[in-house]
């Protein structure tokens, strides 16, 4: 009866020494950047397997230097391991009023973005004021915020990229 | 048979506790991110960042934007700035930070030098154009400031968040509680990051380094020649003018980065690989 207890322990020790580094490696990770190639190989010239977008759920199944093996949707592949991520990645955030790219889709989280970002921007009007000496170019800020690309010229950009030269 | 069960069992208790202990430390090698000895000394991680510390950071770079372009104006040149915004698009999209709209600008100066301010301002000046040799070394420049925005190298300086997750001692919880130490905060905070942008710069070889290597990656992942930032080093590096000798007083030495990267490159079979350089298209533009 003794002994009871402790042969419970080690086949409770047994089986997380088998289930542990499973367990760890099943869960789901993410996509963090806007787009993910994953190839057919490690290697940034091998062929492509498919893209994967931000948010795309990939298990992980092994890595190999900056490289992570992972499937999805019954496919396996390569990825960088800098466009991975164990936390689903955020949505886009802006502070800039009339700002047609706000993705924030809660009305929670968008109020207080809004109230922040109100705050901040009242807080920065009069920092700018106090300023004095120091010149500021919000015209220049402007000027630099009027440059949008769009996906599709984006993507046309992209092209001779696939190629390499 | 019982004393010899208990000796056993004690036996196989250690043995097993031994087990136990290599077992969590080689599921810890098998993990992204390298070694059990790295992550053993690895700093701690940051408390997750809210949307509210986002929103900070991205007002306060606009703020510091307007100063960057008090300093130094934009180049009034639409088109050479929507191409040098299209660049920094195809590496942003790499980005781990894709919750930041990245804008790029070109700066009305002969200085050799780049900038980045939080919340994905980015600005790289004539002077650099000027050096630069095609397409990917633009990516590549670019790529570097991206990597301190994405490291959050500013804002941890100046505790726009504190570094630890110490929501006490950082600028965001002076700033929500508003009234004149607040704008004081604000503005000290913005002058110490104009000092580390002009003259200080990080003071951290280690923040430089790492902002070179998520260039090194955001190249390749892009489809960038990932060897165009150390290219265009080696080049800058012959250039002996006064407008060199500014950056290398923000900068650790040129020649101990492009070891660095030469190292990064090597190790990661990066050396030999062909992806675009497209020099056709920046002299288009450029």
């Amino acid at each position: 009866m003794k002994n009871r207890p402790v042969k419970y322990f080690l086949s409770l020790l047994l089986s997380s020494m088998v289930l542990i580094p499973f367990a760890a490696q099943a869960e789901p990770q993410y996509i963090s950047s806007n787009k993910a190639k994953i190839l057919k190989e490690p290697d940034f010239q091998a062929e492509m397997v498919a893209e994967l977008v931000k948010g795309d759920q990939v298990k992980v199944l092994d890595q190999k230097g900056v490289w992570l093996n992972v499937s999805f949707a019954q496919k396996k592949g390569w990825v960088s391991k800098f466009l991975v991520k164990e936390t689903p990645p955020n949505d886009r955030i802006t502070v800039l009023p009339g700002d047609t790219e706000t993705e924030l889709k809660d009305v929670r989280r968008r109020a207080s973005a809004i109230t922040t970002a109100a705050a901040a921007r009242g807080l920065a009007a009069t920092a700018r004021a106090e300023a004095g000496d120091v010149v500021v170019n919000m015209e220049g800020v402007r000027y630099m915020e009027s440059f949008s690309v769009t996906s599709q010229e984006l993507e046309q950009f992209s092209q001779p990229l696939e190629g390499g030269l | 048979m019982n004393s010899t069960w208990r000796v056993s069992d004690s036996k196989l208790l250690k043995a097993g506790l031994v087990v136990l202990g290599m077992t969590v430390m080689s599921s810890g090698m098998s993990q992204p991110e390298g070694n059990f000895h790295k992550r053993l000394f690895a700093t701690i991680p940051d408390a997750p960042y809210t949307e509210d510390d986002i929103a900070t950071e991205i007002l306060f770079g606009r703020e510091l934007a307007s100063k960057v372009l008090g300093k130094y104006p934009p180049v009034k040149n639409d088109q050479l700035n929507a191409y040098v915004n299209k660049v920094g698009q195809v590496v942003a999209q790499m980005s781990e930070r894709s919750e930041l709209k990245y804008r790029f600008i070109v700066l009305d100066t002969d200085i050799i030098n780049a900038f980045a301010a939080p919340g994905g301002y980015i600005f790289i000046t004539k002077g650099a154009l000027n050096n630069i040799e095609d397409e990917s070394e633009l990516a590549a420049i670019l790529a570097h400031e991206i990597g301190h925005v994405e490291l959050r190298h500013y804002v941890k300086k100046v505790k726009l968040r504190s570094a630890k997750g110490n929501a006490e001692d950082s600028l965001g919880a002076v700033l929500s509680g508003g009234g004149r130490a607040a704008t004081q905060a604000f503005n000290e905070a913005l002058d110490e990051t104009m000092e580390i942008l002009f003259n200080k710069g990080l003071q951290s070889k280690k923040d430089e380094f790492e902002a070179d290597r998520t260039s090194v990656f955001l190249l390749a992942n892009a489809g960038y020649d990932p060897t165009a930032l150390m290219r265009y080093f080696n080049r800058i590096e012959k250039n002996q003018s006064e407008q060199v000798q500014i950056l290398s007083e923000t900068h650790p030495p040129l020649t101990e980065r492009i070891n660095e990267m030469d190292t990064l490159i090597e190790q990661n079979g990066l050396s030999n690989i062909n992806l675009a350089k497209l020099q056709e298209r920046f002299n288009e533009y450029h």
